[in-house]
């Protein structure tokens, strides 16, 4: 992060922080791995003998059974990529087109319409209308739309970047004016490549957000061809919850016929692996946009 | 600058609010779809008297009907629906659009294709699935008259008792798959280990009565959980003995076999009681797996490790030779309660005609098809003879060589809910006559005071809001053992009466006489 | 330049904002949801009539009380020991190792914790315990331990997250504070008190109040799959959501979902503007609106 040279901790509370961050790392990694393992033990010693670091039996049956159907699975690969990059980018600049004037003290009604995007994180018309809107009004069964709108915008992050925009020094917006630039240009060419530690975090969370995303794609979606990756994996795991919390289904599902199918323990770490495995790498991307921070020094000389 | 900006604001608003109005009608109308259901719901007129319709396919126009099921979709769904669909055109000029739902997403996908209107025909229903409140919110046709004029195939070979327990307040709004109309109840218990033991079960008539055998596999095989539960498998609430009518979250019960209408609440009840010591010894003596309330697992999958020995199970004439395919080990099976047809037991799987459906006339066509049909059923439950199965026998069948049984691509599990389930094929190892061995056990068995009587729990919803949280919070703990029954139940019935677990039991109690006055 | 976003949520958020209305009905099909008959105030009763009701209420608030505040402190002192490491890349290693847990569904986490809480041969009763010569605890039937798990596992989950925020917000701290003050004799303590932490407070501010907006919606996973549904500890584990779910899941009311909702808004908003109004008594220019 920042040098500092002269104004550094003392070693001994350095490596102190080093400590206590490696154990930390270690707490949060740790779990990774066991989840990986087990991803690719043999699924009836798992059950026996619980969850091992080193599986006890090798066996790629989970990743087997998860990619049987790979064609789907590069489908649904697809789908979630293709949503998480055009409503990243229209999301985070819709947001910030928002917030920056949010940002700004001489925007009338400023008050009103933080309001009006705050309000909508706190009242929610509910699962029906919600369906309604985007069903009948919209009408966007169906369609890969339904994924990315709804998730485009989230008031949280208006609100914090609106934060992060205040903090830029008004003379430097002043300065622009007074050379004639107009509010687009100010925004484009001050404030957005000032702020890019802000935009890269929202960026990232939005992606995020788009990419873990398994509930548009249970409502709107009934075409398998364009369900999300996270839905495809999260999918069995939605079954097992409804079987094992509704005890009137679960027996009436018996006394029906057959036992439903329920994937074992394995697959269920393997389809988190898949479910995750690529995005883990976004975020050391976007890290690096965090740095940028020393430019503001720069200008600000 | 700023005088730009308020005036941008200000427009924004005004267009803001145009646009609000224009479509708070096109929003508010969507829900107010009572479209072009009209001609099903009470257009055909019910009663006797009504002759079979003539079905002459040219006359008909080409509609497609959408069939709903919970179900994993499957890849050759598309290549079914084809070879169904030469079928349903030549006889009534109809294609079907076959729409399996996942269970982790059926209710919510149900509940939303009915409050929005969506076009289905036939969708399938549950009494544990909520049928009685779906019924009562308007969501399926009244089907009594459709069923004379156009399901006369069902009439003909579907139990009475079925059609019977399928009645809500006297009407039918859905139509249940033939097949058991009963279930009895008891454990399944894997066969090699009994043996070795030299273990007779011939005399097994109450719980306790198996004792004896879990302390044998306890002392003798170490590595061998004796009795298996789940949260929602627990022993004590599949071999009780009580009729709850459909669905155990509503207190009110009355033992099978009684003749006396009068409800209990179950958990007021001695034997109840004396059912969860034994099972709470049975935990401290190590014969329950540890984690029995809070398992996610289900007896199927853990058995397959064969570390477990018995668990329990609803049963049907040859339970125990259907699941060894899926366990992998030989299984015999225990019988503690023996078969009554209840209510629960006829409407735990039925077909229904949804509202939004623009043709229930041609829906209940299909139904009637799906009653009547061999090859029309067999196509939807196992796929395409030849690629999906083969035959082995004229009415059995098996994988067809070199096909991956892990790896099928028609193989759905919901062959229970569609149609005849008497048409159906067996497979190899199931046994040639179970379907005869299932007409014996229907007629074996003894229909239960209760049967066609429904509960319609509008009156006392919030009540049983709150008594499902309750029941939830102490029902696994209590029936798995894990803790003492004599500490807890009474915490338990307390609670429950507190959060109006009388009136509720009132109230059913009052359906109940009112329904069983109307029978006489 | 903000009229996308407009449109985008009027759409998508206040048009369907007329379904609260569900809320006061006696939904059915037949009529729709604008043509039903009202129900009054019914729909609310579950939520309020017996004494667990108040128990919910109580835990979702103290739960999420505690979340608040600890997500905050300890993204706060992250940020700060991060920024003092003077390796170049090993920050940038702790810091996307925090973020892992945030990857991982609730699910998993629920089998990840029962690996270790387990009776019998979770890692904690089975090797910890021992060292301390403790008896095994049946961690899955006793309450009293929940309200120390829960908090630990989201703080563990989340607490990457709100690191990012603090620290991309002291990246765009101007080095000239943290120079003039070095001059003066400050020490790191003393910087960290007197820059940083006042520099961090209009985004300390914001997540807080936004968080207090939704202070009666709990994390359903963490409460319903960590806890994997057992009964035994529902004293301090169920919350609004969880109670709902479990109260709706056979009865599917949608009127008495729409209620339990519309109550975690409504308390969610008086409760915001009380403390928004709060802040701008204080600091104009940090209140949302």
């Amino acid at each position: 992060m920042l040098k500092r040279g002269l104004n550094s901790v003392h070693p001994a509370t350095g490596a102190l922080f080093h400590f206590i961050f490696i154990l930390y790392t270690i707490l949060c990694i740790v779990p990774i791995f066991l989840v990986v393992a087990v991803s690719f033990s043999d699924e009836l010693t798992v059950i026996a003998n619980g969850y091992q670091f080193i599986p006890e039996k090798f066996s790629v049956y989970a990743y087997e059974f998860l990619f049987k159907d790979s064609t789907q699975i590069m489908r649904s690969y697809g789908v979630t990529i293709f949503v998480t990059a055009t409503g990243t980018l229209l999301g985070v600049s819709m947001m910030a087109l928002y917030a920056y004037p949010l940002s700004r003290s001489d925007l009338p009604f400023r008050g009103p319409l933080a309001f009006f995007v705050f309000f909508t994180m706190l009242f929610n018309g509910g699962l029906v209308s919600f369906y309604l809107v985007y069903v009948r009004f919209l009408g966007l069964k169906n369609s890969l739309w339904a994924l990315i709108l709804p998730l485009l915008v989230a008031p949280f992050f208006i609100l914090v970047m609106r934060t992060f925009f205040k903090n830029i020094p008004p003379e430097l917006i002043e300065a622009a004016k007074i050379d004639g630039a107009g509010e687009f240009r100010i925004a484009g060419t001050i404030i957005f490549p000032l702020s890019v530690p802000i935009l890269a975090t929202v960026a990232l969370f939005t992606v995020l957000n788009y990419w873990n995303d398994w509930f548009m794609s249970l409502l709107f979606i009934s075409d398998d061809k364009k369900v999300s990756l996270q839905y495809l994996m999260y999918k069995t795991m939605l079954n097992i919850q409804y079987l094992t919390s509704n005890s009137q289904a679960a027996q009436g599902i018996a006394q029906g016929g057959s036992a439903v199918e329920l994937p074992s323990e394995t697959v269920r770490m393997a389809m988190c692996v898949v479910g995750i495995g690529p995005i883990v790498f976004a975020y050391p991307f976007f890290q690096r946009y965090f740095i940028k921070g020393l430019l503001i020094g720069a200008i600000k000389g | 600058m700023l005088r730009q900006k308020k005036r941008m604001v200000l427009l924004v608003l005004l267009a803001a609010m145009l646009a609000l109005a224009a479509c708070g009608g096109g929003g508010g109308g969507g829900s107010d779809s009572k479209g072009g259901s009209n001609s099903g719901n009470g257009g055909s007129p019910s009663g006797g008297g009504e002759q079979a319709a003539e079905v002459d396919a040219s006359n008909l126009k080409p509609y497609e009907v959408i069939l709903m099921y919970p179900g994993t979709p499957q890849p050759d769904e598309e290549l079914v629906e084809e070879a169904m669909n030469k079928i349903l055109k030549e006889k009534i000029n109809a294609t079907i659009d076959i729409q399996p739902i996942d269970w982790g997403a059926w209710n919510d996908k149900m509940n939303l294709m009915f409050a929005s209107g969506e076009k289905a025909d036939l969708v399938f229903t549950a009494s544990w699935n909520g049928h009685v409140d779906n019924v009562t919110k308007g969501a399926f046709v009244e089907l009594d008259g459709l069923l004379e004029k156009y399901g006369q195939g069902i009439l003909e070979t579907i139990d009475p008792f079925l059609l019977e327990g399928a009645r809500v307040k006297g009407k039918l709004y859905a139509i249940p798959t033939n097949k058991e109309i009963a279930a009895s109840w008891g454990v399944l218990v894997r066969k090699d280990l009994a043996e070795k033991y030299n273990m007779d079960f011939s005399n097994v008539k109450t719980l306790a009565d198996l004792e004896p055998f879990l302390q044998t596999i306890k002392e003798n095989e170490p590595d061998v959980t004796p009795l298996f539960q789940s949260s929602t498998q627990t022993l004590v609430g599949y071999v009780n003995g009580y009729d709850n009518f459909g669905d155990p979250g509503v207190p009110g019960s009355v033992k099978f076999g009684s003749t006396d209408p009068t409800l209990k609440y179950i958990i007021e009840q001695p034997d109840y009681l004396e059912n969860l010591r034994l099972l709470r010894s049975w935990y401290l003596k190590g014969y329950i797996n540890e984690d029995a309330p809070t398992s996610t697992l289900q007896a199927n999958e853990t058995a397959r490790t064969g570390r477990v020995f018995m668990w329990p199970e609803s049963l049907k004439p040859g339970k125990d030779k259907e699941m060894e395919s899926t366990i992998g080990f030989p299984l015999t099976q225990i019988e503690i309660v023996p078969p009554y047809i209840t209510t629960a037991d006829t409407t735990n799987s039925m077909i229904g005609i949804s509202r939004t459906s623009k043709d229930p006339e041609r829906a209940m066509m299909v139904l009637n098809l799906l009653h009547t049909d061999k090859e029309l059923l067999n196509l939807l439950d196992w796929g395409i003879e030849g690629v999906h199965y083969v035959k082995v026998s004229d009415n059995m069948i098996k994988l067809p060589d070199g096909v991956d049984p892990s790896k099928r691509a028609y193989n759905h599990g919901s062959q229970w809910m569609f149609g005849n389930q008497f048409l159906s094929y067996l497979w190899e190892n199931e046994a040639p006559d179970k379907w005869d061995q299932f007409r014996k056990f229907n007629e074996s068995a003894k229909p239960s005071l209760s049967l066609g009587f429904t509960f319609d729990p509008s009156a006392v919803k919030a009540e049983l809001a709150v008594l499902n949280n309750i029941r939830d919070e102490f029902t696994a703990a209590l029936e798995t053992g894990s803790v003492d029954p004599d500490e807890v139940l009474p915490k338990y019935i307390e609670k429950a009466k507190e959060a109006g677990a009388y009136k509720v039991m009132e109230e059913k109690q009052r359906q109940l006489n009112e329904y069983l006055a109307s029978k006489k | 330049m903000m009229l996308p976003t407009i449109v985008l949520l009027l759409i998508n958020n206040y048009l369907p904002i007329a379904g609260l209305i569900i809320a006061f009905k006696n939904v059915n099909y037949v009529d729709g949801v604008f043509g039903s008959p009202w129900n009054g105030l019914n729909n609310f009763k579950f939520l309020f009539s017996t004494r667990d009701a108040w128990i919910i209420t109580r835990n979702t608030l103290l739960y999420n009380a505690v979340f608040i505040a600890s997500n905050i402190m300890i993204a706060i002192i992250f940020a700060l020991m991060l920024n003092e490491l003077r390796s170049r890349w090993l920050p940038k290693f702790y810091q996307a190792s925090m973020f892992f847990p945030f990857f991982l569904s609730m699910v998993v986490v629920s089998y990840l914790v029962f690996a270790f809480l387990s009776k019998g041969n979770g890692f904690v009763n089975q090797n910890l315990l021992p060292l301390f010569g403790m008896e095994p605890i049946s961690w899955y039937q006793e309450p009293k331990y929940w309200p120390f798990i829960l908090p630990l596992i989201n703080i563990w989950k989340n607490a990457g997250y709100y690191t990012v925020f603090f620290v991309a917000s002291m990246v765009t701290i101007s080095h000239e504070y943290y120079e003039a003050a070095v001059i003066d004799g400050a020490s790191k303590w003393q910087q960290a008190i007197r820059i940083t932490l006042p520099q961090l407070m209009p985004l300390v501010t914001v997540l807080t109040l936004l968080q207090i907006g939704r202070i009666f919606y709990a994390d359903f996973g963490l409460f319903y799959q960590v806890p994997l549904n057992s009964g035994a500890i529902y004293s301090t584990t169920n919350v609004i959501d969880t109670y709902v779910y479990r109260a709706l899941l056979t009865l599917g009311d949608f009127g008495m979902s729409s209620a339990a909702a519309f109550y975690q808004s409504v308390v969610g908003f008086v409760l915001v503007f009380l403390s928004n109004y709060i802040v701008r008594k204080l600091d104009r220019e940090n209140a949302l609106f």
